[in-house]
């Protein structure tokens, strides 16, 4: 079978990763491994059926119906562990230090510009920085330092759903990037928690 | 005496039918047929989960196969247990129907 011919094959074989992600975080790896073969062949028969676009909508319909069982099932069972070790944790951990990084880089500009104007007089790196900017806005300070906060939180405890009880436990070991990173958003979340607080007293 | 609902009972008796081949999707696309409704592939591991705990059906782990992309399969079989069970159902409904069929059904 030539390449085009198994890239074309692929096509109707590969189904959406977001379905993978997805049940991966709601059930267990075992369930989520039978179900996502179900949509596999689902996805399979739909679009040799009508075609690579009209099986896809066909085929998120199908999904989309089954998240209320969905729900069902993963509270039945199960547990979030699969998708926390796995996303999370054994592999992604440099990414989602970097990302997180990325969401901060608004907050840092913001306090480093401020403390250096604030502190030494240093006027140059606040004259720089346009405040009215989109990405000096609170939503995106704000929502990049939790965002930031959470996915390496997320990174360095391990949560799972365990005989009635949710129970997490905590794995630093390798995970220095994340802390950093977790140090850091504590730092300048607080600087501008202070600030906050000094200007509207 | 164990009662199942109609959606147990058709299950049961479409993984009856399908032997050696009852996982999700066939189990769907046969309800789909005799009942011509459509069922999402969620919708059917709920009752399905539900008789496993009871034991009546028991589910195995079969050899994944291409068109899964290399995924394993759930496969389900119905326990002896599951058989009386719808013996019983039948027996009921056969009964109450009975009953119901000496008068006739006539509007109250």
């Amino acid at each position: 079978m030539s390449s085009k011919e198994l890239k074309n094959k692929n096509k109707f074989t590969a189904q959406p990763k977001l379905v993978e992600k997805f049940l991966g975080f709601i059930l267990s790896r075992e369930d989520a491994e039978i179900l996502l073969g179900d949509f596999a062949e689902e996805f399979f028969t739909l679009t040799s059926k009508y075609g690579l676009f009209t099986g896809r909508i066909f085929y998120w319909f199908g999904v989309i119906k089954s998240m209320r069982p969905f729900m069902v099932l993963s509270k039945n069972k199960f547990t979030r562990s699969y998708f926390m070790y796995d996303i999370f944790q054994s592999k992604n951990d440099k990414k989602i230090a970097v990302t997180g990084l990325v969401l901060i880089v608004p907050a840092i500009l913001l306090c480093v510009g401020g403390l250096l104007q604030s502190f030494f007089g240093i006027t140059s790196v606040s004259n720089a920085l346009n405040y009215q900017s989109f990405i000096f806005s609170p939503f995106v300070i704000l929502g990049g330092l939790f965002a930031a906060f959470v996915i390496n939180m997320l990174s360095i405890f391990h949560i799972k759903y365990q005989d009635g009880d949710i129970v997490s436990t905590l794995h630093i070991k390798g995970k220095l990037i994340n802390l950093v990173i977790i140090s850091a958003i504590t730092f300048f979340g607080s600087i501008i928690f202070l600030y906050l607080l000094v200007e509207n007293i | 005496m164990t009662i199942l609902t109609r959606t147990e009972e058709m299950i049961l008796l479409v993984v009856y039918q399908l032997d050696d081949n009852a996982y999700g999707i066939t189990i769907r696309n046969s309800l789909e047929k005799f009942m011509g409704k459509k069922f999402s592939i969620g919708a059917i591991y709920i009752p399905l989960e539900r008789l496993t705990k009871r034991g009546i059906l028991k589910a195995y782990k079969v050899e994944p196969t291409g068109e899964r992309g290399g995924r394993n399969k759930r496969l389900f079989k119905i326990t002896s247990k599951g058989i009386l069970a719808l013996k019983e159902t039948k027996e009921l409904h056969d009964t109450m129907w009975n009953v119901i069929s000496e008068d006739g059904l006539k509007p109250i």
